[in-house]
């Protein structure tokens, strides 16, 4: 691959419905996201944050718009889903490790099933992201001996092993003890210098303003505000923003 | 709060206990009345209040929480002696009959075998079919979790059909009245087929409920690494639904073990109806208890076995 190019889209959404039967949830959201560039997305609890993050890899059904991941619509017909998942790593608040494996083994699993690479290389590199999460000691533990900031550790290691171009956080600290926010942002923070691109539901204040590059701001299935953190945070143009920045500042 | 005792308290006092257990003996001894004796009111009467007696006295004792339990393991083996004893006494059945048709084991001598290949039967009718209705089952519930509208509505018929006509009359249908359409089972295949399609059901059924038992997190980890619906069924769902659907599964293939007995009527030589053969031929019922307490050898310890399981799954 050549020089990394910053302008480069990895994402471009195109007026993004959702509706649950009545209920409509998302409507009309248009973004992009250039290569490397990290994104945080708040607001308050209704606003479709999750909603929007799940349809960018279609986990939920979008009812209308277009998304393109890397170029590609993933709105085609007959597309396989699959293989653009395999570009987007997705974090989860409850974590989801799959209990009935150790914590190396939830990492293998889609490198072997799905890269179809071996169990000595899927292991090795196992190793190696576990020794970049600091969880190396854990590699053959079981989820529930695991604290919730390891299993979230261990969780992004699993999303990472499949090589992802791009990183999705569902809230990743909302359900962990405060002692055990800061390993988990820690890692997050590492992966953004490193130029990962990433998307990250989160009311880490203080996380976003030094991590983030942008604040997409929704309310009502809308982005209502987006810029830079200090934009935001600082200066905000639109009621519903400062209205909430006001409540949990 | 009152803490003195309630009016009733007289009843728990050892005495009593003892007073009671002397007035129903005197009861049985000279208050029944004898057999041949039966004016109707009097009779009826007499016995029925005997059994009251007998019954509150026994319940009374059972239900005290302060009386020590070998008291209580006395009583009720005195209860089912007396319950016995009376049956006896009133039936008129005698000892000499009784032998000589339920516990006549002369009659068997030479004729064990026939009853050890009936329950080699029953043991193979019951292996095959579970098998066969486990990978039903199996195909059905995997089927299911693909949530397709239109397959899950003939999944849905298939398993309220089978689950809603009597085992009896599948295999009595696949038996007597495919045969007019051209196809002949034979009794053992009717029997396999019959109830590798009922159990079938009851077990798509189960494995189903384990299958939504898996927190749906699980499923869209899975899915956003980029796994396959068959993949995560495979690799994420089964082996989180399987260890939970063991017990549930387990009972059905009791149930389905007993369900060979129906397969007599549609003549497979399994063991009751190889039991019902020597009945006929031997003009003695022995063979019928013999059969019972072969039915009971075999299913009391799988009983037990899948009353272990779901315990052990609780914890």
């Amino acid at each position: 691959m050549n020089a990394i190019d910053k302008s480069e889209k990895m994402i471009e959404v195109v007026d993004l419905h959702k509706r649950f039967k009545d209920l409509h949830v998302l409507r009309g959201i248009s973004t992009a996201v250039t290569r490397s560039e990290v994104v945080a997305i708040m607001g308050p609890s209704g606003s479709g944050k999750s909603t929007f993050l799940r349809c960018l890899n279609r986990l939920e059904e979008p009812s209308s718009g277009h998304i393109y991941i890397e170029g590609v619509d993933i709105m085609a017909p007959y597309i396989d889903i699959n293989k653009v998942r395999t570009e987007i790593g997705m974090v989860f608040q409850s974590f989801n490790l799959f209990p009935h494996l150790t914590a190396i083994e939830n990492i293998k699993l889609a490198p072997m099933n799905v890269r179809k690479i071996s169990a000595q290389e899927a292991t090795q590199r196992g190793m190696a992201l576990l020794e970049k999460v600091e969880l190396k000691d854990k590699a053959e533990v079981y989820p529930d001996q695991l604290s919730g900031g390891q299993q979230q550790r261990v969780a992004i290691a699993r999303a990472l092993a499949m090589q992802p171009q791009i990183m999705f956080f569902d809230e990743p600290t909302s359900a962990l003890d405060p002692e055990m926010i800061g390993e988990v942002l820690d890692v997050m923070r590492a992966m953004a210098q490193e130029g990962m691109t990433m998307m990250i539901v989160s009311h880490e204040m203080g996380f976003i303003r030094e991590a983030a590059d942008r604040i997409l701001f929704l309310d009502g299935g809308l982005i209502v505000e987006e810029g830079t953190p200090d934009q935001i945070f600082s200066d905000s143009q639109h009621p519903r923003t400062q209205e909430f920045l006001s409540r949990i500042l | 709060m009152r803490t003195h005792p309630g009016w009733f308290d007289w009843v728990r006092r050892p005495l009593f206990t003892v007073l009671a257990f002397v007035v129903l003996v005197v009861y049985a001894f000279f208050l029944l009345p004898s057999k041949d004796l039966a004016p109707p009111f009097w009779f009826y009467f007499s016995i029925s209040l005997f059994i009251l007696l007998v019954l509150g006295y026994s319940g009374n004792i059972l239900a005290d929480r302060d009386k020590p339990e070998f008291l209580k393991m006395t009583i009720a083996l005195l209860l089912i002696a007396v319950l016995c004893w009376l049956f006896y006494r009133y039936s008129g059945a005698q000892w000499g009959r009784l032998r000589e048709f339920f516990f006549n084991w002369e009659k068997l001598e030479g004729n064990w075998w026939i009853l050890r290949n009936g329950l080699g039967v029953t043991l193979m009718l019951a292996a095959i079919s579970a098998v066969g209705s486990v990978l039903v089952g199996l195909l059905v519930a995997i089927l299911r979790a693909y949530n397709s509208p239109t397959l899950n509505l003939f999944l849905k018929a298939y398993v309220d059909i089978f689950r809603s006509i009597p085992m009896i009359v599948i295999m009595v249908v696949l038996f007597f009245a495919l045969p007019y359409a051209g196809i002949s089972l034979g009794s053992i295949l009717s029997t396999v087929v019959a109830l590798s399609l009922g159990y079938g059901a009851y077990a798509a059924e189960s494995i189903r409920a384990g299958i939504e038992s898996v927190h749906s997190g699980q499923i869209e980890a899975a899915r956003s690494l980029g796994l396959s619906r068959w993949r995560t069924i495979h690799k994420i769902i089964l082996p989180q639904a399987i260890p939970v659907v063991i017990p549930p599964l387990t009972g059905n293939l009791v149930a389905m073990l007993k369900d060979t007995a129906v397969a007599s009527v549609v003549a497979a030589p399994e063991l009751l109806k190889r039991a019902r053969e020597l009945y006929t031929s031997k003009t003695n019922p022995t063979p019928l208890v013999a059969a019972a307490l072969i039915y009971l050898a075999v299913l009391i310890p799988l009983v037990r076995a899948v009353n272990m399981l779901e315990n052990r799954l609780k914890k």
